[in-house]
């Protein structure tokens, strides 16, 4: 009996299973692969999505003067977005750790940061240039990518780039990330816990940063930013404008 | 009215509130209201002149604005932050809000490349890779979909992300402000993923990409994707605004902003996570020994005071309640406690119903100020346990200059003077 009723759920279960894999609504249109490619442009560090083609630093840094440069700087230097170039040590390469994310005066940029060259194809590719994205051609997102590599003196002037090397090219911190963390799964533990203290507990409560009297306006004026009404008033930080 | 003999009248020019000539002076605030109250004790109350005019008709404007009155309580940006506006972030006004439910109209922004104007007729959505069958969904197909509604939390990774070293912005708006609470509607992303047939042996990951320019990128897990997360078409009883992702967006219950993708047009079952640019070059979190670490997406137990909160002026002494927000993506809140000396003494604050998982709480507490100098703070504890840090307590692990996941305890000073101001202590 009890041998029965379990192979029953067993049944059961196997069912299940398979009424979950036939559309259960018969909502949406099939598409085959030909008609998505258009829209399947990822590209993955193992190699997943990488298109054929090929580029060259100096074809590169054509499309780069004329379709780059003007928001990121002749040489990468531009910081209204992250930095393309710089900080890029020579013994990185070896080490695949970027030094100077270990130093008191970081230098963000993409060169110490990026731990792939797949990852820059795939952004160029995807976002770039900013005004007009996905306008350049496969051939030519390579030389973007392979003169971006160039600023960052991870790859010679006469480098090439294309679909058989980009997935292997070591870069400066592609040893630089950690998944050791707390941070990515519900049931793991965060690094940092607060303590649940709730009479005299250990705490200075020594003001050690406030607002410096030129900066408390920068904001605007703050009187303009809260609800006139209520329970409290708000403070006038246009005594602070340095401009006054 | 005893508490205003206590009290202290500022001849703030603030607010504008013009007592009759009698008490010549500009003040503010509850303490305005009070003194006018206070004028007029032995006058009939006078009959506003709206009271003897017809007002405005219905159907004035088919969709409503707030009263012209409230016009202070707008987005705003941070010039720091802000380098280009297409390339931004616009902070919610959460000094001036109640409740735990963001208005839609105040919901922050951050936009890669701009917000796309996207015609929900031809917008569409694609599922595919690990499947059995690719399909591709227009609107009408998702929303005939069985639908569910939550409210959920949405907060930005780099959320207080300036405040790691120093003190840098000015009121909670800025500090806390890339933080938002919706109740959405759309469609279980399981229900989409069991109707392509996803593969259960290899499947491990789903890439979100957005239709904007930036065709924002993000990995998300097979666990969570199986689990609350949802593609989400509706937000506060209305369609999503243009700027939160209208037609479509994903929402990713209690993990950082960026994974809830905004005008969602492409879901790809994978078996390995993509390291794309906002996994490697942005939303890494760096630690003192140099290393990045990556795919840290949840966002931790974490509070904040609204009220009093940095830029406002207690008036007088005496009552004031004591309020603000506590989330966790963890699950529900817990507890929430609080501090007017500094974090040395606690006491519990209430917590305001619906108490929910992946949700801002409202907490309130009552407080007299007796006009001597105090340090605000809250503490909020989630249900499994975890309790929000100190700042000391965050660096000591992590440095200064990690950006992103900042849950630290924040601190308000109140002066003897009144004007609350943001600071940090030791």
């Amino acid at each position: 009996m009890c041998r029965l009723r379990s192979l029953a759920l067993v049944l059961a279960a196997v069912a299940t299973a398979a009424v979950a894999q036939t559309p259960r609504f018969g909502l949406g249109k099939p598409v085959a692969p030909e008609q998505i490619k258009s829209w399947d442009i990822d590209v993955r560090p193992d190699g997943h999505g990488i298109r054929k083609g090929k580029g060259a630093v100096d074809e590169g840094e054509i499309v780069y003067e004329a379709q780059c440069a003007a928001c990121h700087g002749t040489f990468g230097e531009a910081t209204e977005f992250l930095m393309i170039a710089g900080g890029v040590k020579p013994t990185d390469l070896k080490t695949g750790r970027a030094t100077t994310l270990r130093q008191p005066d970081v230098i963000r940029t993409l060169g110490t940061k990026l731990n792939n060259a797949t990852t820059l194809w795939d952004y160029i590719n995807r976002a770039m240039p900013w005004m007009a994205p996905q306008s350049l051609s496969v051939d030519q997102v390579y030389a973007v990518t392979a003169y971006v590599l160039h600023l960052n003196h991870i790859v010679a002037g006469d480098f090439e780039l294309n679909d058989a090397n980009i997935a292997t090219l070591p870069l400066p911190n592609r040893n630089g990330n950690t998944l050791e963390h707390g941070m990515g799964d519900v049931q793991a533990k965060p690094d940092v816990q607060g303590t649940r203290c709730m009479q005299n507990c250990a705490r200075d409560a020594k003001i050690t940063s406030e607002m410096p009297e030129y900066a408390r306006n920068a904001h605007g004026n703050l009187r303009e930013q809260f609800r006139p009404l209520g329970p409290m008033g708000t403070i006038d930080t246009s005594r602070y404008d340095a401009k006054k | 009215m005893t508490t205003l003999a206590r009290g202290r009248l500022l001849p703030a020019p603030e607010n504008h509130l013009v007592v009759p000539a009698r008490r010549s002076a500009l003040i503010s605030g509850a303490a305005a209201i009070v003194a006018a109250g206070a004028a007029r004790a032995d006058e009939p109350l006078a009959i506003a002149p709206w009271t003897r005019t017809l007002g405005a008709p219905v159907a004035v404007t088919g969709y409503g604005s707030p009263s012209k009155h409230e016009a202070n309580v707008q987005r705003r940006i941070s010039p720091g932050l802000t380098r280009t506006l297409q390339s931004g972030i616009s902070f919610t006004p959460l000094q001036n809000l109640f409740g735990i439910i963001t208005p839609t109209g105040v919901h922050f922004e951050r936009h890669h490349s701009g917000a796309p104007d996207i015609d929900p007729e031809q917008h569409r959505l694609l599922v595919h890779g690990l499947v059995k069958r690719s399909l591709v969904f227009t609107m009408a197909d998702l929303m005939r979909f069985p639908s569910v509604s939550r409210v959920h939390f949405i907060e930005c990774g780099a959320n207080s992300g300036m405040e790691w070293a120093n003190v840098a912005v000015p009121t909670v708006q800025y500090t806390h402000g890339m933080l938002a609470c919706c109740e959405f509607t759309g469609v279980p992303l399981a229900t989409l993923l069991d109707e392509v047939g996803f593969d259960r042996q290899r499947a491990k990951t789903v890439l979100a990409e957005g239709a904007d320019g930036s065709a924002l990128t993000r990995t998300i897990s097979l666990d969570a994707a199986l689990n609350d997360v949802m593609v989400v078409y509706g937000a506060n009883g209305e369609m999503l605004r243009p700027e939160n992702g209208y037609p479509l967006r994903l929402l990713v219950p209690g993990v950082q902003g960026v994974s809830s993708v905004k005008w969602l047009r492409r879901l790809e079952v994978g078996d390995k996570r993509w390291n794309t640019r906002e996994e490697a070059l942005h939303y890494t979190d760096l630690m003192p020994d140099g290393l990045h670490r990556q795919y840290t997406w949840i966002q931790e137990v974490k509070s904040v005071i609204t009220s009093p909160s940095a830029g406002q002026i207690l008036l007088e002494r005496g009552y004031y309640e004591i309020t603000g927000l506590a989330w966790s993506g963890r699950g529900k809140i817990k507890a929430v406690d609080l501090s007017v000396d500094g974090g040395r003494n606690w006491q519990p604050a209430r917590l305001q119903e619906p108490v929910l998982s992946k949700a801002l709480t409202r907490f309130r507490f009552d407080w007299r100020w007796n006009g001597a100098p105090a340090l605000l703070e809250s503490r909020a504890v989630d249900e499994r346990g975890h309790v929000q840090p100190t700042l000391a307590q965050l660096r000591a692990k992590r440095g200064t200059r990690s950006i992103y996941h900042n849950n630290a305890i924040k601190t308000w000073h109140v002066p003897a003077n009144g004007e609350v101001a943001n600071v940090q202590t030791s």
